[in-house]
């Protein structure tokens, strides 16, 4: 009984050091994102002063603009597109690079894994500044083809620059959290599908990508989570005409002040970036893990 | 149903040659091992012939036609994983489905085919579990459908028991060899479990280091080993080096080097170079050593010595007595008969006398040579 007692003490001073160990942490997400969003939140029923600069009060104003507004409404849905179309084109291209990264010797593997995740040591505004060289009319690419007589080809400032730019964000996110879950696929799997009449395509489709299902939930939800708060490409790679609401939101917020509009905006987006990742662990299967 | 034929095949991984100068000929119907330590070359052998691997040299031929240049899923073979890899996410009849689909073979067939093939391994009414709810050899029998519901040219089965516990392989074996023997098709089973090579194969070649060292029926590979290798690991214990020390006609007597108290005296099957003071490498089997009584001493068709109990070994269905000699090197082993099972009518250090027939005798190696291919 007495033994009994002290086994319990030793348990809950446990459970208390462990409590006492996350307090920072927890403190800090409480104080910096908790109570930050809240802030926001009551912001975003604030009322903008024409001008510049705004002032309390309680009205659905901003948000009743979002969704009447034309301005608003394209900008929400152009966001979602190119989300999307981000999302799947990023998933496509990755797929064979992380399928061959999966099944090289694990050494080399290493070293290449290591050369998609140096890029992330830059910030993106810097890569995509360096891609509006790159891709520019007189830039590297456009110099290249117009060289071996292509003729120079329209790849900024238009949909394309900012899929060119979300592809050279995303793909070492989507190339990662897929080979991961490519990697635990025992090759066997593979070769008995061979010896079953299956060839490389047919295997493709009816063993691995079915097993790699969560891989390519989770993948998902990192590069659409991603595009929609990357304003970056948007506003550097795209036409004026061309952005997004997390460009806008930058500029409502930087340029014009709005904070009230910006904050609703951010709520507004929030609940598109929560509600995108739930159907896609809800289709997939995936649960958010790298 | 086809015959396989492998042809002086080489495969070399990172500079280890994993198969050196391999031939083989399976015959229509034929179970047919290739047994050999873990890294001799069987699996790679194995799948060689089924196009996972490309050999490097030499030739893999079905039916008489070389078959290197067909992709893997266009070659009818079938191959049994050692994992049994089956997939995860589908049931035991997609699973077994699979190959019927890639084949393109018209969906109505697939119930009664499916049925049929699961009531030949007695799994009836399993189509519809998952893989991870049934045991390891339930697994193993799904594999196999999977497999056979093409009907393979060829089956080819790597290590399949070698994950089941013991008691439930010795069951697989005798229902995979029976599967084998209703359908007739043609066999490659790679094992490295001797018993299990000598009870269920047509014949066995016996593989190390990526070469072919004999082959045979179970019978010859057990009783006429080629080499030490060989008899070593057929689990033969009692191996000496001899000389010839007197020839009478086919009759020779043959001593061994170490331990001159063992001496033995066989009938030559052929003749050959088997002169006086030739060195060879020759077994006496432990099951065929008999402890003798006093009274038969003497006897001149078996040989017999004293020796000294060192350890009485139970192991349930049988004990092991090994025995040394004084002041030599060398010991021998044998199996205890049933009439002294009893641990308690020989102990450490007692003396025995031991003997044995002729017949429990066999050279290892027909030339000198041979004898040099120690592992």
């Amino acid at each position: 009984m007495n033994q009994n007692h002290s086994v319990v003490m030793w348990r809950a001073r446990e459970k208390f050091v462990e409590g006492l160990l996350a307090l920072p942490g927890a403190i800090f997400i409480i104080f910096f994102w908790v109570a930050s969003l809240i802030i926001l939140l009551i912001f975003s029923f604030f009322k903008d002063v024409p001008g510049g600069g705004f002032m309390p009060a309680f009205t659905f104003e901003n948000y009743i603009k979002i969704f009447t507004d034309p301005f608003y409404l394209t900008i929400l849905c152009r966001t979602l597109v190119i989300a999307i179309v981000a999302t799947i084109v990023a998933l496509i291209t990755s797929y064979p690079v992380a399928y061959k990264l999966a099944r090289i010797n694990p050494r080399k593997a290493d070293f290449f894994l290591v050369l998609i995740i140096i890029p992330f040591l830059t910030a993106t505004i810097f890569r995509v500044f360096g891609l509006v060289y790159a891709l520019g009319n007189y830039g590297v690419v456009n110099s290249f083809l117009s060289y071996i007589g292509v003729g120079r080809v329209k790849l900024i400032w238009n949909w394309t620059g900012v899929i060119i730019g979300f592809l050279n964000t995303l793909l070492p996110y989507a190339i990662l959290s897929l080979y991961s879950c490519i990697t635990q696929i025992d090759k066997s799997l593979e070769e008995a599908a061979y010896t079953l009449g299956a060839n490389k395509l047919r295997t493709t489709w009816h063993v691995i990508l079915p097993l790699i299902r969560s891989g390519i939930g989770s993948g998902a939800i990192f590069v659409f989570v991603i595009v929609m708060g990357t304003f970056e490409v948007p506003s550097l790679l795209g036409r004026m005409k061309s952005g997004i609401v997390a460009s806008v939101l930058i500029q409502q917020q930087i340029a014009f002040i709005h904070y009230p509009m910006a904050s609703a905006l951010s709520f507004v987006l929030l609940i598109i970036v929560a509600g995108g990742v739930t159907s896609f662990m809800k289709i997939l299967g995936g649960r958010i893990k790298l | 149903m086809a015959n396989v034929e492998v042809r002086n095949v080489y495969k070399t991984f990172d500079s280890v040659e994993a198969v050196k100068n391999l031939s083989f000929h399976v015959k229509t119907g034929e179970f047919f091992s290739l047994l050999g330590t873990s890294g001799c070359g069987k699996t790679t052998t194995l799948r060689i012939i089924t196009g996972l691997e490309q050999q490097d040299r030499g030739e893999v031929l079905i039916d008489g036609k070389e078959i290197t240049s067909i992709p893997i899923h266009k070659r009818d073979i079938g191959f049994v994983f050692q994992n049994y890899a089956l997939f995860p996410h589908m049931t035991v009849k997609e699973n077994i489905e699979f190959g019927l689909k890639m084949k393109k073979i018209s969906k109505n067939s697939f119930d009664s085919k499916v049925r049929d093939i699961l009531a030949l391994v007695g799994l009836e009414g399993y189509e519809d579990r998952m893989p991870k709810q049934l045991s390891g050899g339930e697994q193993q029998r799904v594999a196999l459908c999977r497999t056979l519901v093409l009907s393979p040219k060829v089956l080819l089965l790597d290590e399949p028991l070698s994950n089941l516990d013991a008691k439930l392989r010795k069951k697989m074996r005798i229902e995979l060899k029976d599967i084998q023997r209703k359908i007739e098709v043609t066999t490659i089973y790679v094992t490295h479990d001797q018993e299990e090579a000598l009870s269920m194969s047509d014949k066995i070649t016996v593989m190390n280091r990526g070469q072919g060292i004999q082959i045979g029926t179970p019978y010859e590979i057990y009783e006429k080993p080629a080499s030490r290798f060989v008899a070593d690991f057929m689990g033969q214990v009692n191996l000496y080096k001899g000389r010839i020390v007197q020839k009478i006609g086919s009759e020779v007597t043959i001593v061994s080097d170490q331990t001159p108290d063992i001496k033995v005296l066989l009938t030559l099957e052929e003749e050959r170079d088997y002169t006086e003071g030739k060195q060879f490498l020759f077994l006496i089997r432990k099951e065929g050593i008999e402890v003798l009584d006093k009274e038969i001493k003497g006897r001149t068709d078996v040989d017999s010595f004293i020796a000294r109990v060192q350890a009485v070994i139970y192991l349930g269905s049988h004990s092991e007595c090994i025995c040394t000699f004084e002041g030599k090197k060398g010991q021998i082993t044998f199996r205890l008969p049933a009439s002294l099972r009893s641990l308690e009518l020989l102990r450490t250090g007692d003396k025995v006398m031991l003997g044995w027939r002729p017949s429990n005798v066999a050279l290892i190696g027909k030339e000198g040579e041979k004898y040099e291919s120690e592992s």
